[in-house]
């Protein structure tokens, strides 16, 4: 198909420049009600976007249009004129596309490739189940995809890149049946290979908060400013609002508030100075990819240092728009450095730690970072339980000057970062 | 403009390959969606031109194996039928592992229907040349309104979707388009930033420009009041929500938890709350596809079957809940028509439309005057649901301080307002005359399956807890 699409591209005269993006992809997909297996799915589907570039007047033009399977070369040959017409209208700065290098790509490894999908999907149900023996505790729902993809960039100055991933994403709701109510909290898990006792571990964990939230009580009132710990899975956000602060494209359009060479956490830093590394590999981590979409052969990069940011990164024409000389490329994995803190140290004094939110809002825009929260536990100097039916908030600018990361850390979908983030000061609602 | 000519030529393979497939499965539907159209975005330094959002062509055959429902989705239908039918066949075949997993749902029936729906833009036809004359005219004429004032940008997104629904006995076509158009402000001064949207849509593109042209000066004003907004001080306070926040309301706090496959997976409070009180006696809300002419309208859902209006709450007792076609099945319902999924590659799930509180007999002036000491609530940002325990999130993008029964120049953002559901929907005490439906949402299922959506209704006063 691509060979089809390459040649109704080369025989328009006008078309300056090309990309063509296509996936490839199989599932296999299980949907649960409780135990009992409600629906199952797969798919079969392989889509191409392509990408025409016309240049005039010193500006660079372009759309971008899907390609189906099943359409003729006269079908193409349409497609490619319709891109052109709406490219002719785009006067954007001139850029250049991705020129080829010579590297050899990661090869992302899962052992996902030794079973067909639906037994990948099987054997991750019955790591769900294993967990789902508890008296009072049960999952409501659960969900299971597990995909096969393909991935291949090919442009008009020579690169042609591919590269194959399994992955896969778990999502389930355990369920508490307390004294005064049942409770339930939501849990999603996205994996590059499957580890079934790791599964039926955090399954496992997963009820024990769903107990903990059905016992769980009000604040006393009286706390109205506490030390908040923010964990649970929400807690990436706030990393991930320092690479979106120092991306191309969000500098370029002067969106962001950072500068590189100064601090990104204000004068008086009181807290961790935070290190932040982007890569293009992690062990396991779904986002894992050795190329981005513009065919930019992706290298690990350090981003912060100690709180001083030393490079901007992102996709290519941003970059080029900026000046930068080989730009870095959409890096799809934040690692974030331990912190000072062993989360014991952290829990020496009173505190809030939050596990599950309705969602952690990080508003650069607004100056604030809070939510509320579904399942906290509170530390009185004394005594530690659950506590819900709270809210935190306060200014962005000042959690980041005086947060303190944990040492331990966690891996998920897109993220290696500190466990728990430690910050005084945010208000208790 | 007008039903795609691909699931018109895809349609006599359709029925050829229900009834291969019939003769294995006792139940096979097969949905076909061709959904196009043009996004085309400005900002200061680039203008992009590609598909909306939620494009999609491809097919999704569903059937029923005997105990449970299987599907498969696939970009197109192959040419030869047997072949194709004895593929799918074994695709959907499990294992006997998996197959030990299911129990038997009751089969889904297949009544005879033939019908044909056609909506289209009835206004002015826009080449993508006068769309991104339109685009960059407004961007250049925001960026020009005022020095702070770092980035502007607008969009519009015309969607046009085709569907054909084909079983043994039915054949549904059906054809409608919408369109969104959104500005957006940036502001920047010492150190602090505001980002700011207003937005209009209509299914006629022509009216729907019109109307977002009028709207920069209010743009910019509310973007560089934001921008020297303060925080609230964290607290329980008397509210009154716009329309746009009372949208959201309604979607979050009682939209998500009435939906019926909720109900069967043991996750909606709600479910044990039909017939009682669950919020103020003045209080009524609709969803459906019918219930308003918007995003979330449509002619039959994406289990085929007819879109409806559904009375949810009605003088603050829950009537009933919403629901796809499979989860009526199982609780012995009627199906509402609010079967919907994000694409044919993806499930079909019990789904919103247009959700919205019904309008009172109040009206606003009269219910700031009642306000000592509250704010007035503005614009969607984000929220999400807690459908079994009924706790809320709402989080709006600003709010205007009311004093002594007068609207104040003092504005508060972010706002995110929290609580627990029964308690925000019991403590409406004023429901305006107004009703307005915004249909530039897009609703997730918790945090995937994203669809759009409309929400909104009148002015409330209640009293809520903002952080």
């Amino acid at each position: 198909m691509i060979e089809r699409i390459i040649k109704a591209l080369k025989n328009n005269p006008k078309v300056n420049a090309w990309r063509i993006l296509e996936t490839k992809s199989k599932s296999s997909e299980l949907f649960f009600v409780s135990k009992r297996l409600e629906t199952t799915r797969a798919t079969d589907l392989d889509a191409f976007k392509v990408t025409v570039y016309t240049d005039f007047d010193g500006f660079r033009g372009s759309a971008t249009m899907p390609v189906e399977t099943y359409m003729s070369d006269a079908d193409l040959k349409g497609v490619v004129e319709e891109a052109l017409y709406r490219a002719s209208f785009v006067k954007d700065k001139y850029y250049d596309l991705v020129a080829p290098v010579s590297a050899k790509l990661v090869n992302i490894k899962s052992n996902m490739e030794e079973h067909s999908l639906q037994e990948c999907a099987n054997i991750v149900a019955d790591a769900v189940f294993k967990a789902d023996n508890v008296d009072k505790g049960s999952l409501s729902a659960t969900e299971i995809f597990v995909y096969d993809k393909e991935y291949r960039v090919v442009n008009s100055c020579g690169v042609d890149y591919s590269f194959h991933k399994y992955s896969g994403m778990l999502e389930f709701i355990p369920n508490w049946v307390g004294e005064k109510e049942e409770v339930e909290l939501y849990r999603n898990i996205r994996f590059g290979a499957i580890d079934p006792a790791d599964i039926t571990a955090r399954v496992s964990e997963a009820l024990v908060a769903a107990k903990d939230r059905s016992i769980a009580v009000h604040l006393p009132k009286e706390v109205k400013k506490c030390k908040v710990l923010l964990a649970g899975n929400d807690v990436g956000q706030l990393f991930s609002f320092f690479v979106s602060q120092l991306d191309y494209a969000t500098v370029f359009q002067q969106m962001s508030l950072f500068k590189l060479g100064e601090s990104c956490q204000g004068d008086k830093v009181l807290g961790d100075k935070i290190n932040i590394t982007l890569t293009p590999y992690v062990a396991e981590c779904v986002a894992s990819r050795p190329v981005d979409t513009d065919g930019v052969v992706l290298h690990e990069i350090k981003l912060i240092d100690k709180g001083i940011p030393l490079q901007y990164a992102g996709a290519s024409r941003w970059g080029q728009y900026l000046g930068v000389k080989e730009p870095t490329g959409s890096l799809p994995l934040i690692v974030v450095a331990p912190g000072s803190k062993s989360i014991a140290e952290m829990e020496k004094e009173p505190y809030i730690e939050c596990v599950a939110y309705s969602g952690l809002q990080v508003d650069p825009f607004s100056d604030y970072i809070g939510g509320e929260v579904r399942l906290g536990y509170y530390f009185d100097g004394k005594k530690r339980y659950p506590i819900t039916g709270f809210s935190i908030g306060g200014s962005l600018k000042e959690a980041i000057k005086n947060m303190h990361l944990s040492k331990e850390t966690r891996k998920d979908a897109r993220m290696v970062h500190p466990t728990h983030v430690e910050i005084e000061g945010m208000d208790i609602i | 403009m007008g039903y795609a000519k691909f699931l018109e030529e895809r349609k006599p393979l359709a029925k050829q390959l229900v009834l291969e497939l019939r003769k294995k499965f006792d139940y096979v539907s097969i949905l076909g969606t061709f959904v196009d159209g043009v996004a085309i975005t400005t900002n200061r330094a680039t203008t992009s031109v590609g598909e909306p959002m939620l494009a999609e062509r491809g097919f999704v055959i569903r059937v029923y194996n005997g105990l449970g429902y299987a599907e498969y989705s696939c970009n197109d239908l192959a040419k030869d039928p047997v072949a194709f039918a004895a593929k799918i066949e074994k695709v959907v075949t499990l294992s006997p592992s998996l197959s030990a997993k299911m129990t038997k749902i009751v089969q889904m029936k297949d009544e005879p229907h033939v019908e044909k729906f056609n909506r289209p833009d009835t206004g002015k036809e826009y080449t993508a040349q006068e769309i991104v004359a339109f685009c960059s005219a407004k961007k250049d004429e925001i960026l020009k309104q005022d020095p702070l004032i770092v980035n502007a940008m607008v969009q519009v997104s015309q969607i046009k979707v085709s569907k054909m629904f084909i079983t043994e006995h039915k054949e549904l076509e059906q054809f409608y388009t919408w369109t969104n158009a959104t500005f957006v402000c940036v502001m920047q001064e010492d150190g602090k930033m505001s980002f700011e949207r207003v937005g209009n849509q209509n299914d006629n593109m022509e009216k729907t420009l019109r109307e977002v042209s009028g709207r920069v000066e209010e743009l910019v004003t509310i973007t560089k009041k934001v921008l020297h907004a303060k925080h609230v001080v964290p607290g329980v306070y008397d509210v009154i929500t716009h329309p746009s926040a009372t949208g959201l309301i309604a979607h979050e706090a009682f939209g998500h938890g009435v939906e019926m496959d909720m109900f069967v997976k043991n996750r909606s409070k709600a479910r044990g709350y039909i017939g009682k009180y669950v919020a103020s006696p003045i209080v009524s809300m609709r969803d459906g596809a019918k219930a308003f002419p918007s995003v979330g309208s449509y002619f039959f859902d994406d289990d085929g079957v007819i879109g409806q209006d559904t009375l949810i709450i009605k003088d603050g007792i829950l009537q009933t809940g919403i629901s796809d076609y499979l989860s009526a099945l199982e609780l012995g319902t009627e199906p509402t028509g609010n079967g919907r999924r994000e694409s044919f590659k993806r499930k079909a799930y019990t789904r919103m439309t247009n959700t919205f509180f019904l309008p009172g007999k109040d009206k606003l002036e009269d219910m700031i005057k009642s306000i000592k000491h509250g704010y007035m609530l503005f614009e969607t940002n984000n929220g999400m649901e807690d459908p079994k325990n009924w706790n809320i999130q709402c989080v709006v993008e600003y709010g205007i301080e009311i004093k002594d029964g007068k609207l104040t120049d003092n504005y508060i953002s972010p706002v995110v307002m929290s609580g627990y559901v029964p308690d925000l929907l019991k403590s409406i005490s004023m429901i305006s005359s107004d009703l307005e439906v915004y249909g530039s949402g897009f609703c997730g299922k918790g945090y995937k399956e994203w669809v759009r959506v409309s929400d909104g209704g009148p002015y409330l006063k209640a009293r809520v807890k903002l952080g």
